[in-house]
């Protein structure tokens, strides 16, 4: 079984489980609104076993993690604070989500893996040993900004963190002195086309954004196309999706008019039916043909996982997807231990 | 100079500093509220803030971090209002800034924790089970059973080794599980709490007591 955790609304999660469907896949969504199920997980006490997790006695291969924090599940339907759905609710994603981290299924994504965009500048160094990243700058200086201002010509604003925030253009005269009270990232402004790239295991769609505002997702005269991308981006992208342990990846890029593709950020729950060329859905069939591949193969391909957080990419087959502009062979093995292994060793 | 990256309320870390004020200073989160950082990436050139003043990244040898995450409610001189996404964005620079410095980092941060790649305990239950180790309940269901403080021993881990002060005598088989676990952290600091009655593993920390002998491993590391 597939198991799609989040909420029923969620058009990510529904679009998956339509081209699941399609696919006449076992799958359930785990509503973060309804009671939870029975999870029974199995306790492993050797390298190898035979038994298994389950859910409502059905064993699980592969998940799609959208999760929506309990708080905000409990806002928006009432429920009291102290209140048992709020406790049952609690305890079942804390479960879930710490086994999803060792347990043998395919993971889109775990949430070890997702972590490296809680912090831009932590992925950024990352992505920069693939592609070019812009000049980026965190500071509580107004001196400082106001130098690299000077030094970049033209400079934008956007959060640190994962907290969502609408990418502008400074404007030294009335931005600048705020700074000192935060640590404010700023990045020098790339001329260019908004493309964002989807890695799906090891299969890449790009969709090329036509806007003239800064951040094109506020732009409702945004033009979205689908769009063919060198081989050898494409093949980097996967290797950098593949680094960060992320079956599913979007990569923002600003490709210059000198054909410079420079990366901006990886999402790593990306909202990809925005960019899909309705009514086709290739993006969502390419994860249900890898969901497909976990349901059908083997279990425990991997041996109880500790450190397995990010191996979990084990679908061997390429997607069939029609609509693949760019299939790439990826390395031979995931990485075999976590971000943070990965990170020191560099 | 040497950075402890401490909660304000760490008495620990401000006496360590206290006992060497030539050589190490506190950095708390307000310091992440201060004028004066400046870090570009891929440089190594940054200028950061500690204990008030400001300093270059050319004068550090090493840091130690105490800090899990940049804790909202130490960010006094905020208005109220703005400090939970400081504190996000606080968390954010730290964990980047800390994690790409050239001088050694104790324990390396990651985006889960400036401490180190956050674990469910139910993943430490996990791997200790597979090592034959036995757990508490506690350690899967941390709601429903307790261990009173009295019934559990800690022990620290550095590098794979059990750090061994006097009162960890006679219990070899505990620093035995301390040391398998300790093989399989991220973390290079680490300590494990065992019931004293069936060493049943309990618990799990990133940042242990920095009693008189883990100071001197964790500064012998960084020298």
């Amino acid at each position: 079984m597939i198991v799609l955790f989040g909420t029923a609304d969620d058009p990510i999660l529904a679009a998956i489980a339509e081209a699941l469907e399609l696919r006449s896949v076992g799958h359930r969504i785990l509503d973060q609104r309804c009671a939870p199920p029975e999870f029974r997980p199995h306790i492993c006490t050797q390298v190898s076993s035979t038994s298994e997790s389950t859910i409502d006695g059905e064993p699980v291969r592969g998940v799609v993690l959208r999760p929506v924090a309990v708080a905000d599940v409990a806002a928006a339907e009432g429920w009291a604070p102290d209140g048992p759905e709020i406790a049952a609710a609690a305890q079942f994603a804390s479960d879930f989500l710490a086994h999803c981290e060792f347990e043998p299924w395919t993971v889109i994504n775990r949430l070890s893996t997702q972590a490296s965009n809680l912090s831009k500048p932590w992925q950024l160094e990352h992505i920069n040993r693939w592609f070019d990243v812009p000049r980026t700058l965190v500071t509580t200086d107004a001196s400082a900004a106001a130098a690299f201002h000077a030094s970049c010509g033209r400079i934008i604003v956007k959060s640190v963190s994962a907290v969502r925030s609408i990418v502008r253009e400074v404007q030294p005269d009335r931005d600048l002195a705020s700074v000192a009270h935060c640590p404010t990232l700023f990045q020098e402004r790339i001329e260019g086309v908004d493309v964002r790239v989807h890695v799906v295991g090891r299969s890449v769609f790009a969709t090329r954004m036509t806007s003239d505002a800064d951040d094109y997702r506020y732009d409702t005269e945004t033009r979205r196309e689908s769009m063919a991308v060198p081989e050898s981006i494409a093949h980097r992208c996967v290797q950098l999706s593949d680094s960060l342990g992320l079956l599913l990846a979007g990569c923002d890029f600003r490709v210059t008019p000198s054909g410079r593709w420079v990366c901006f950020e990886v999402n790593p729950s990306p909202a990809f039916t925005y960019f899909e060329p309705r009514p086709e859905t290739p993006i969502a069939e390419a994860v249900a043909e890898l969901l497909r591949d976990a349901d059908s193969g083997p279990q425990g391909t991997q041996p109880g996982g500790w450190s397995c957080a990010a191996r979990n990419g084990s679908t061997s087959k390429e997607s069939s997807s029609r609509h693949t502009t760019s299939t790439v062979s990826s390395n031979a093995d995931r990485m075999a231990d976590t971000l943070a292994s990965r990170w020191s060793s560099s | 100079m040497i950075v402890l990256v401490a909660s304000v309320t760490d008495d620990e870390a401000g006496g360590i500093a206290a006992g060497h004020p030539d050589e190490i200073v506190v950095l708390t989160p307000l310091d992440l509220c201060a004028a004066g950082w400046a870090a570009e990436l891929g440089r190594h050139d940054s200028m950061f803030v500690a204990d008030g003043r400001t300093h270059h990244e050319a004068d550090l040898t090493g840091i130690v971090t105490r800090l899990a995450l940049v804790p909202e409610d130490e960010l006094l001189v905020l208005d109220p209002a703005d400090r939970p996404y400081a504190a996000c964005e606080a968390t954010a620079f730290l964990a980047w800034w800390l994690a790409t410095r050239r001088c050694p980092v104790i324990n390396e941060p990651h985006p889960t924790s400036l401490v180190g790649r956050r674990r469910h305990p139910i993943e430490w239950a996990h791997l200790a089970e597979r090592l034959g180790i036995p757990t508490h309940p506690v350690l899967r269901r941390p709601g429903d059973r307790t261990v009173a403080a009295g019934d559990v021993i800690w022990c620290t881990v550095f590098d794979g080794d059990p750090i061994v002060p006097q009162c960890m005598v006679g219990h070899e088989q505990i620093m035995e599980r301390a040391s398998q676990l300790g093989e399989y952290a991220t973390q290079r600091l680490v300590g494990f709490a065992f019931t004293s009655e069936t060493g049943e593993l309990c618990a799990t920390t990133a940042t242990p007591p920095l009693d008189h002998q883990t100071w001197k491993r964790v500064m012998a590391a960084l020298r």
